[in-house]
């Protein structure tokens, strides 16, 4: 921090000792979050961001936006561990027709492999063992195994042309939360509770649901950090809702509390807090504070999000049975549609198991089956509500799989490696044209042959709808400017309507 | 030489300013001199003549030689070198006559000095002309060409012209030709210039002689336009480039080009925005940071566009004290609100005239209001209205008539409201191209309703046992078999918890109306009237599946497929021998074994086993085998029970040997790799 802004800051804190004093005084039974709300925390002539949590939402860093935003929130469906395009979405009738021949290096053309493929001497060619059929007005070609989402294929962009730099789980997910495959950045959720604040001053602005996928129970886990601040104010971390009796944990309070005590504890608390500031200058602690009555206003607000059971049965006969079950993935997109219901900025689902190296065949038919009806029900859902003019989806996962087998190809088995040079994913909503599949691959399914779209060109475009260009949204932390697209990231245009 | 004289005159343009400044001083110090009758003045006002003659004369020889430069105008040349001419040599003898003690003379003075003044005005307004070319001072108003629909625009006239107008004309002329080159007409351009025509490859280059000189480095002296001046845009240069390459039509329009890759965006940027939202932005006033700040601190989200946008949305989404004083505060910029939620909140008939002021509104969403049909005579004042969200109000058919007015309706959600089928279908009829945004009735028919579970803490049973089957949805109906065949709607129906006296294998579905009924759920309850006394492993299971050793055989307890939850005993690359000892010798006409297959973390089903019984625990007698063989190719978790019907035998030591695969099949993704078996329990009967 800048000489300049500690003494501005400085001057900040007396304003706020100098009230929480009166407030000391006689205010006594009025909630210090209300009092705190607009008058602590707020953003100084200089720029320099503090949590402003006013009865409007918590306002974030960017006063305006650089242009008109399309989308006022995005939710992203994250298919953790690579779903294999070759089965879903990218349909390739080479590859079975020259089923078990190897990979020519013409087309492979020193392609970097995982270790887990590495040792293999061949690299046999396999197609999907599911079958393809045209859907919608322009008759995209969807697989059998996604027949709910090839009834919404008229709503949806298909990006076939997904490209990435890394090739293995964790700094893939990790470039694409977070700009960098390296971990320690913000995640994308992050930087817009940064820029952008909340809507709602009753939950974060940033979420996040998971869901364990049944191709693969036990495979690939995902780190905290994914959704992890960087180094920005620990107030913009997501906050993950579990799928059990507390969603969010240590949000309730301890038996024997009543709301008077909780209130009173909380107040002295933020004085002692306070004091601890004045002296040490921590903004974090800041963020502590901020968080306390963020939490407490979250034991009312949360409960009654996560509390589906209202939803009426023809919602449940959308979303598919399985959306009665918490924790799954359909579960989840029900509770991503209320999130948005209430203004939720950025919300983040993440569902696993899509690292499907041996048996895939048996194992994604029961993932895609996992995903593909709630996903497209959220779509259908948001669409009745009037919420998808304005809200962002996006469907995919941190890279692709390979156009040959991993292991043994047998007549009914197979198994497929990471691929980062192609892959698919799909986005629905405001700003993006529906119906349209944009990019793509040579016959094998291996190189991108027309329109490229790297990971940070889709963090750019996905600023872009928000409003933010992505060349000027930054940080400045340890002497550098950081941004979400790092140095690159161009926004694709074409897709945009 | 004449190269040298040329560099020479290029000073022309730092001495031509000298001589009008001067003389003008000269003026205003002799007329003032003259008002407060100062005779000192006349002295300064003589020098400054001189200063004046002798800058006139350096712009003067400076200007005869940069005019010797190829490129000007003749004519404009002409008049602006001799009267510079006849400038200088009158400045030059109103000196003289300034110094002139002879009366005659003097009297001449004024009439000269406003001769000058006329001289030097003419002089510059030639000058500036050639430099800055005739309609610099007055700028016509050009009409500004607006693309609406770039694919019927003239290639020519609406995309490549202005870009020549704005980039290369100022300089290319009919006053100021330089390098002989014209750039105002399609027949100058296609003249060319000193250099050659604009479309000629000169040898030895790759490209057109008007492409070359737009790539050179910035840098090279040839690079058009001159380092300096106002460069082309990446755009702009595509766009050239695409003309020519199409043959440098000037007629044709852009729907008859072929436009590859980037091409069809550079051009469809060109288009002019003529949307509402783009034309509201042009009229919308500012809006003041305080009345934004103060909205905002009454609780009301109010947003401009952007930090260049002065539009508003406004978000009163889930508020419950919306009233009139409410909206009331936005009245102010009501015509700057292009958006406005009021989704969810106490908005109501009552309050709807208050938005009569928001005239712009682009989208207003009244979902989940009080509202009803008595919004209707309100919609049309809102004539620009895109996007209207109605959805979960008690709307009804007589809205859809109030709406017709509406003609620039794009999108409307009416799902959850009073309205019909008919009346969508007017609506449909009415405005051709609003969308009625909905969900296909046929999209989530068929949905299949989740199994119901069957409910019981036990898997084994030694008199009876009481089991309940629960759906998670209400209304549902649920139909079950106890003898392992397919239920369907014409079974058994569920209406109360079951009492199971024998083993068995129950199934059951779950059917609700308008549902497809779930997928079967199954169980295995085992009846088990034999005491086991212990269970001696002969085998040795390995250290982190072990369980209770032998105990886990017997302890009635079903493992799961989370193999390690230790109900389960595994064996890597080795068979299962082991012994149950009996409480008391007991005939056994059945032999079960639990066990568990997850090929995908290397487990798989024995392939067989072999009973044997002895009433010493010495001497064996082999009763039976079964034989379960290799499993096909599959990738399940899953897990089963293998039973073993034999002749009723008594015994008191039953010897089980369980024949794991050993090594995976070359199906398995490590084909020979050691393989596992699990197993959770032996039953007798």
């Amino acid at each position: 921090m800048s000489e300049k802004k500690i003494v501005e800051e400085r001057s900040l804190i007396l304003n706020r000792r100098s009230f929480l004093g009166k407030a000391a005084m006689g205010v006594g039974g009025i909630g210090l979050a209300s009092l705190l709300g607009t008058n602590l925390f707020r953003k100084g002539e200089n720029g320099l961001y503090t949590a402003d949590s006013g009865p409007a939402g918590v306002k974030g860093v960017l006063d305006s936006l650089h242009h008109p935003s399309k989308i006022k929130r995005v939710i992203y469906l994250f298919q953790s561990g690579g779903p294999s395009q070759l089965e879903l979405f990218d349909y390739k009738p080479l590859l079975n027709k020259r089923r078990g021949e190897d990979l020519p290096e013409s087309i492979r053309n020193g392609q970097r492999l995982t270790g887990m493929t590495s040792g293999q001497d061949r690299f046999p060619l396999v197609g999907s063992n599911f079958g393809f059929q045209q859907y919608g007005k322009n008759g995209t070609h969807i697989s059998d195994l996604l027949p709910y989402t090839a009834k919404i294929v008229d709503d949806i962009c298909i990006v076939k042309s997904m490209y990435t730099e890394a090739i293995n789980h964790d700094p893939a997910v990790t470039f694409f939360q977070t700009g960098s495959q390296q971990p320690g950045r913000p995640s994308i959720g992050s930087w817009l509770s940064y820029g952008l604040g909340s809507e709602n001053e009753n939950l974060p602005a940033f979420t996040v649901l998971l869901s364990r996928g049944s191709g693969r129970p036990n495979g690939q886990p995902l780190y905290t950090r994914l959704w992890g601040n960087g180094f920005l104010h620990s107030l913009h971390q997501g906050v993950q809702f579990r799928a059990a009796k507390d969603p969010v944990l240590y949000l309730n309070d301890p038996k024997g509390t009543t709301a008077d005590v909780k209130r009173s504890m909380l107040d002295k608390l933020a004085e002692l807090n306070d004091q601890h500031y004045q002296e040490s200058n921590d903004p974090e602690i800041q963020s502590r504070i901020a968080q306390y009555e963020m939490a407490y206003r979250m034991q009312t607000s949360v409960p009654d999000v996560m509390d589906t059971e209202g939803e009426p049965d023809y919602i449940y006969k959308m979303y598919g049975s399985d959306a009665k079950i918490p924790g799954t993935f359909a579960a989840n997109c029900l509770l991503a549609r209320r999130l948005a219901e209430k203004d939720v900025r950025f919300i983040q689902l993440y569902h696993m198991g899509w690292d499907q190296h041996d048996n895939l065949p048996g194992a994604i038919e029961k993932q895609a089956k996992d995903v593909d009806q709630a996903s497209a029900a959220l779509v259908s859902d948001l669409k009745q509500r009037g919420l998808l003019e304005d809200t962002l989806v996006v469907w995919g996962g941190e890279f692709g799989r390979t156009n040959y087998s991993q292991g043994l190809l047998t007549d009914t088995n197979y198994g497929r490696d990471h691929h980062p040079r192609c892959f698919t994913m799909w986005m629905a909503g405001g700003g993006i044209k529906p119906g349209i599949v944009y990019g793509e691959t040579d016959d094998f399914g291996y190189n991108i042959t027309k329109n490229p779209v790297h990971v940070h060109d889709f963090q750019a475009t996905m600023l872009h709808q928000l409003g933010i260009d992505h060349e000027k949204f930054t940080y400045k932390y340890q002497g550098r400017r950081f941004r979400l697209t790092d140095v690159e990231g161009h926004v694709v245009k074409d897709i945009l309507s | 030489m004449i190269q040298l004289g040329i560099q020479i005159g290029h000073l022309h343009p730092l001495f031509v300013h000298l001589p009008i400044g001067i003389i003008m001083l000269a003026f205003i110090l002799e007329v003032y001199g003259r008002l407060k009758s100062k005779d000192a003045f006349n002295e300064v006002v003589e020098f400054t003549l001189l200063v004046a003659g002798v800058t006139a004369l350096l712009s003067l020889g400076t200007g005869w030689l940069l005019g010797e430069e190829s490129g000007y105008d003749e004519d404009s040349l002409f008049l602006h070198r001799w009267m510079a001419v006849a400038f200088t040599v009158t400045t030059v003898l109103l000196y003289l006559v300034k110094r002139s003690k002879i009366e005659w003379v003097s009297k001449t003075y004024i009439p000269m000095f406003l001769l000058v003044l006329a001289l030097i005005s003419l002089t510059g307004h030639f000058g500036g002309n050639m430099t800055h070319g005739e309609d610099y001072l007055f700028m016509e108003e050009k009409e500004e060409l607006v693309i609406t629909n770039i694919q019927e625009a003239q290639v020519y006239a609406q995309v490549i012209q202005p870009i020549l107008d704005d980039k290369c004309v100022s300089c290319h002329n009919a006053n100021k030709a330089k390098g002989g080159l014209l750039m105002s007409t399609p027949n100058e351009i296609l003249k060319g210039g000193d250099s050659g025509s604009l479309f000629d490859t000169i040898s030895g280059q790759e490209q057109a002689l008007f492409l070359e000189r737009i790539h050179l480095p910035l840098d090279n002296d040839d690079h058009m336009p001159p380092k300096g001046k106002v460069q082309l845009s990446d755009n702009e240069k595509a766009l050239l480039e695409w003309w020519m390459a199409n043959k440098n039509c000037f007629e044709c329009k852009v729907n008859e080009l072929p436009k590859e890759g980037k091409m069809a965006t550079i051009l469809t940027s060109l288009e002019q925005d003529t949307s509402a939202i783009a034309l509201l932005t042009k009229d919308a006033v500012e809006v003041p940071k305080e009345w934004l700040q103060n909205v905002k601190a009454a609780g009301i989200s109010v947003q401009t566009l952007s930090s260049t946008n002065h539009l508003l949305t406004v978000n009163m989404a889930s508020m419950n004290a919306v009233t009139e004083e409410t909206l009331e505060m936005l009245e102010d910029y009501a015509p700057n609100v292009i958006e406005m939620d009021l989704g969810f909140s106490n908005f109501n008939n009552d309050l709807m005239a208050e938005l009569k002021p928001f005239k712009n509104l682009l989208k207003l969403k009244l979902q989940h209001t009080q509202v009803t049909d008595d919004i209707g005579k309100y919609l049309g004042d809102f004539e620009l209205l895109e996007s209207l969200n109605l959805y979960g109000s008690s709307v009804t058919d007589k809205l859809i008539d109030e709406l017709k007015e509406n003609k620039r309706l794009r999108n409307i959600y009416l799902w959850k409201t009073e309205v019909t089928e008919d009346g969508l279908a007017q609506l449909q009829q009415d405005l051709p191209s609003v969308t009625i945004q909905r969900i296909g009735a046929d999209v989530f028919k068929a949905t299949v309703l989740d199994p119901p579970t069957i409910i019981s803490d036990r898997s084994f049973f030694s008199e009876s046992l009481k089991i309940a089957i629960e759906s998670l949805f209400e209304g549902t109906e649920i139909y079950y078999t106890l003898d392992g065949s397919e239920p369907t709607e014409s079974s058994l129906k569920y209406e109360g918890e079951i009492t199971l006296e024998t083993t068995a294998n129950v199934k059951a579905i779950a059917t609700k109306k308008e549902w497809e009924p779930s997928h079967i759920t199954e169980r295995t309850f085992i009846k088990n009237n034999i005491a086991y006394a212990n269970v001696d492993l002969l085998s040795v299971p390995n250290e982190k599946y072990k369980g209770q050793e032998g105990k886990t055989l017997m302890d009635q307890k079903r493992g799961s497929v989370n193999f390690v939850d230790g109900n389960w005993l595994g064996f890597e690359g080795k068979h299962l021998n082991a012994v149950v000892e009996l409480e008391k010798k007991q005939s056994i006409s059945k032999v079960s074994i639990g066990a568990l297959s997850a090929p995908a973390s290397w487990i798989f089903y024995p392939t067989s086993f072999v009973v044997s019984v002895s009433n010493d625990g010495a001497n064996y007698k082999e009763v039976g085998r079964k034989d379960m063989g290799n499993e096909e190719p599959n990738a399940e978790v899953k897990l089963t029970f293998f039973d073993l019907d034999i002749a009723p035998t008594d015994a008191k030591y039953v010897k089980l040997s369980i024949k794991s695969p050993l090594k995976n099949p070359d199906w398995h993704t490590d084909p020979g790799g050691k393989s596992w078996i699990f197993i959770d329990e032996v039953v007798l009967n």
